[in-house]
């Protein structure tokens, strides 16, 4: 008998979380649901054979959002020259600053995108984050660099 | 202006968040693919079994004579009876077929629907709602939600086009199941259609008559809605008997699903929902 109840517990506990980088990740509210429909779906097959079901969940997420944007274009395309920043214009909110960086994630390629959400949102460190996207450390470093340089985001912590 | 900090960007990411999820759903919906995956499987057995024994008897009829002949037909009888056996244990469909199409319903299983919904049947003949004065901004819950709680999937009836009191009653409704994104998109764009009346409604011309079933995550019925569609994929009004919404269009993709089961006049182009997605 699957454990329904432990999964319901890992849902209660970590489904807004899910959700919401489910969300960044694609960029559409929708979208996010639908992928993180699919990726808790898997978690819930392979329930009683996962060690560790928060990280599955994350790969699974990250992993279904790639595949889909290898097989589709949902609209959008990451671009060379991403929209003017906000911290460029006077008197900017820092609300309209937020939202544009969002607006500005959606300009990143899908693995630059995975790696910010992973490094930034879910708090992981770089080798978590290498070991959910299945990618050396070495390229989660160039790539988050990449990604952050084109978010023009200035980061003064030391790595993690 | 600096440029935004890590902290900026991690304050900008955490924006939004909070909505959690319904695990009942995500069992039901795991439980729905585990069924199918055992069905595919279940059916590949059978094809293989069914050729295996229908090579093995061909092999033995170009061998001997008459032993031949009959060995073969045993093995031809036995592939086909796993292959029967197999075919048993596939979910059978033909019991809610038969059971909703005497409530006037003709369910056809869509893909990645939750066989809950397969039990809900659609009222023989189109419902109407009387409301009070007609309904309106003022009436009691006029404003409320079409959906008391929230919905999982969603069972749309097609009556065809709109009839009076006076003419031949309408035919058997066909019938669409949804669940998923398609429902949810439905939904929203119900709940979110206007509460008052404008001064030129849309939905004139020809209009098809719908009944549109909310189903909750442990397969409960919910409200009814009521819409009259027209070709132009817009209703004047909908509502649950209780809840009103004027203009509705449903989103572009769905309401050509829902016109097509119930076509009538001449096709015109969809009126482009303001609130459709994909």
């Amino acid at each position: 008998m699957r454990d329904e109840e432990g999964f319901r517990s890992f849902v209660e506990a970590n489904g807004a979380t899910l959700l919401h980088a489910a969300r960044l990740l694609t960029g559409d509210h929708h979208r996010g649901e639908d992928l993180v429909q699919t990726a808790l779906i898997k978690v819930y097959l392979k329930w009683g054979h996962i060690d560790a079901p928060l990280p599955y969940a994350r790969r699974a997420l990250v992993n279904a959002h790639i595949d889909q944007t290898r097989r589709k274009w949902w609209g959008e395309r990451p671009t060379e020259t991403l929209p003017e920043q906000a911290g460029e214009v006077a008197d900017v909110s820092a609300s309209d600053s937020r939202d544009q960086l969002r607006r500005m994630l959606g300009g990143l390629a899908a693995k630059e995108r995975a790696v910010i959400v992973l490094r930034y949102y879910c708090d992981l460190s770089e080798q978590e984050t290498a070991a959910t996207l299945g990618m050396p450390v070495g390229t989660v470093k160039s790539t988050c660099s990449r990604a952050l340089a084109r978010l023009r985001v200035e980061v003064t912590s030391g790595a993690r | 202006m600096a440029p935004p900090s890590e902290f900026d960007l991690r304050a900008a990411l955490r924006e939004g968040e909070g909505e959690g999820l319904d695990a009942d759903h995500l069992i039901i919906a795991g439980g729905e693919r585990r069924a199918r995956r055992r069905a595919r499987l279940l059916s590949t057995a059978a094809l293989i079994a069914l050729v295996t024994g229908g090579a093995i008897g061909l092999s033995q009829l170009g061998g001997s004579g008459d032993s031949g002949g009959a060995s073969s037909a045993d093995s031809a009888r036995r592939g086909a009876a796993a292959a029967g056996a197999a075919g048993a244990h596939r979910p059978d469909f033909g019991q809610a077929t038969r059971s909703a199409a005497a409530n006037g319903g003709a369910p056809a299983p869509q893909p990645g629907a939750p066989m809950q919904l397969d039990a809900v049947a659609c009222p023989a003949a189109a419902p109407a709602y009387l409301l009070p004065g007609g309904g309106g901004l003022n009436s009691y819950g006029a404003s409320g939600p079409m959906f008391a709680r929230a919905v999982s999937g969603v069972v749309v009836c097609a009556y065809g086009p709109a009839r009076d009191a006076t003419s031949t009653p309408a035919r058997h409704p066909a019938r669409l199941a949804l669940s998923g994104s398609p429902a949810r998109r439905l939904v929203t764009s119900m709940e979110s259609a206007s509460t008052v009346a404008s001064a030129q409604p849309c939905g004139r011309g020809s209009t098809n008559d719908f009944a549109i079933i909310g189903v909750g995550s442990s397969g409960q019925r919910l409200s009814l809605v009521t819409a009259g569609i027209s070709n132009y994929g817009c209703a004047e009004m909908i509502t649950n008997g209780t809840a009103v919404r004027y203009d509705w269009s449903p989103p572009p993709d769905l309401a050509r699903r829902m016109l097509a089961l119930a076509p009538s006049g001449p096709a015109g182009s969809l009126r482009p929902s303001p609130s459709s997605t994909r």
